[in-house]
Parts: structure tokens; C-alpha cells; sequence
């Protein structure tokens, strides 16, 4: 339903309706909004990086073949800006690997994020580029390989590895938050 | 599910700073206003390579039988052009340039 709603408003900016393209982005501005938190963890970048994304679709919208839902077409356009606007501000959490190292600093840098939760996602932020794409768009998609999959671009077997990895590299890092029974180990 | 996955589902949504969808649709008019960029014209510039690939074969198959003045013509051209001064040859080639530039610029008061 509504990604018929979705279609028909694409109908309408395709044809010459610019206005028409407003429908779009009330209905999508929360979903690209957090998403882009999600990657950056700052709500002024995530505020400009999602209107970039509405940019780049509206761009994008006479190459979209509905091969696949407008919704997942959408978020791999926007999680492609994200990606590279990234790229161009590196994440500043880059050395935790090397600080997770010393025991009794874990709690130091639980109140530097503010609490254990924040610690977490800042890690994710701070791990390498392919497994923080991979674990922020697969719990963006509430755990489900195949949109994830689909908004990154790659098979769902190359995800599941990512993930894999990802989850490893977390588990290192914070090794010293959790217990090792909790957080899977590197295989 | 363990700690990790918990953490990870549990993100608390945020919401879009106020004026947000007007800002964007201000931008995407702003877009949409804008003329689209040129393209670079394929079509021609291959016509135009396909030309001079078929001119320069021609060339290379048919130079040996053009009959022997005209390969004399070409000699004495080339001497006669040793002998003008480079310096005043590349002014002459300069104005060349600048006045076929000009004659078509002035062309699209003339069309348009």
C-alpha cells in the first residue's frame, strides 16, 4: 500500500510534478533521517546528510526499473551517500582497538560515551568501513539478511560474512564490557 | 538474541529537525529549476572519429597512386612555407584561430 502511494508519487514527479515528490519525503524523512544517524551518530550531520539522500533520489528517480520495492531502491541510494559522505569525514573513534587493550579503561570510556549502550555504537561507528555498513544496515532492517543485503549491494552470503567479522572485531573491542560468553569470539 | 543484538535493535529514533521537509523540498526545486547539464555530444564526436579513421586509411591505400605532381606540389608547399618566418606564422595561425572563432559566435546572432 504504500509503496504504491510511493509509485504513484514517483509517477507524478516523473511526469513533471515537482510538488508531488513532497509526499515522498514526509513519508520517508524519519526512516533516512535515523539511518543516518545510525552512521554518523550526530542529528545536525544526519539532518544534512538525509537531505543529500532526497537530492541524490529525486536525481536518481528516472533511473529506478522497479525491479525491486521503492522503499529498499530508496535506502541503497541514501545508504550509498551516507557511505561516501563517510569517507570524506572519517569517524573520530578510530583507535579504540588499541585502547581496548588496556584493562580498567573500559569504564573510562563508558563515561566518556555516556553509558555502556553508547560505547557499543560508537565502536560499530569506529569499525572498518565494509562491516560498519554491513551491521548499521542490518540492524536498520531489523535483523533481516535480505534487505540489508539488497540496500548494500551485495549477496546475502557476503553480508552474513561481514556480519560474522563485524561481530568478532566488536567482541575484541569490547571484551572488557562484556563477558565472552555473551558476544561471540573470533573464529 | 544476545547483549550485542540487543544493544544494536534497541537505537532510539530520532526525529527530523523542524522545517526539515520544506528545506529539502526547497532544495529539490532548487534542482528542478536548474537547466540540465549538456551532454557531450556522442553521436557526433564518433561520426566525426569514424570520418577520420576512413580518412586516414583512404590516405594510407590510395597515396600510392596519386599521380607524381601532386606529391611535387607538396614538396615545393613545403618549401615555400620553410621560407615565411615561424614567428609571423604562428601570429598568421593565431588571428586565423581568433577570427574563425568569431565568425561563429557572430553565426548565432544570425540563427537564433
Amino acid at each position: 500500500m504504500a509503496d504504491d502511494e510511493d509509485l504513484d508519487a514517483v509517477r507524478a514527479v516523473l511526469t513533471g510534478d515537482v510538488s508531488a515528490f513532497q509526499r515522498i519525503v514526509e513519508r520517508w524523512q524519519g526512516p533516512l533521517v535515523n539511518l543516518a544517524y545510525r552512521f554518523c551518530r550526530d542529528r545536525g550531520q544526519a539532518a544534512d546528510m538525509a537531505q543529500e539522500a532526497f537530492l541524490r533520489i529525486f536525481r536518481a528517480l528516472p533511473s529506478f526499473r522497479a525491479k525491486s520495492s521503492f522503499s529498499t531502491w530508496m535506502i541503497s541510494v541514501a545508504a550509498n551517500v551516507y557511505r561516501s559522505q563517510l569517507r570524506r569525514n572519517l569517524p573520530e573513534l578510530t583507535g579504540l582497538e588499541a585502547l581496548a587493550d588496556f584493562p580498567g579503561l573500559s569504564e573510562a570510556l563508558v563515561e566518556t560515551a555516556g553509558s555502556r549502550e553508547e560505547l557499543v555504537r560508537r565502536t560499530v561507528q569506529a569499525l572498518p568501513a565494509k562491516y560498519r555498513d554491513a551491521v548499521v544496515l542490518f540492524y536498520f532492517h531489523e535483523m533481516n539478511v535480505n534487505r540489508a543485503s539488497e540496500s548494500l549491494g551485495v549477496p546475502p552470503g557476503t553480508l552474513k560474512a561481514r556480519l560474522h567479522r563485524a561481530r568478532a572485531l566488536l567482541a575484541r573491542r569490547l571484551r572488557h564490557l562484556f563477558n565472552s560468553d555473551t558476544v561471540p569470539t573470533e573464529a | 538474541m544476545d547483549e550485542l543484538d540487543r544493544i544494536l535493535s534497541e537505537e532510539h529514533a530520532i526525529a527530523p529537525p523542524a522545517g526539515f521537509s520544506r528545506r529539502v523540498m526547497a532544495a529539490v526545486h532548487r534542482e528542478a529549476s536548474t537547466p540540465a547539464p549538456i551532454p557531450f555530444p556522442w553521436r557526433y564526436a564518433v561520426a566525426t572519429f569514424a570520418a577520420m579513421a576512413v580518412a586516414l586509411v583512404a590516405c594510407l591505400f590510395l597515396s600510392p597512386l596519386l599521380p607524381t605532381w601532386t606529391l611535387d606540389g607538396g614538396a615545393a608547399l613545403q618549401r615555400a612555407l620553410s621560407r615565411i618566418d615561424p614567428n609571423l606564422l604562428a601570429v598568421c595561425s593565431t588571428v586565423a584561430f581568433a577570427a574563425v572563432a568569431l565568425l561563429r559566435y557572430s553565426l548565432r546572432f544570425v540563427f537564433f
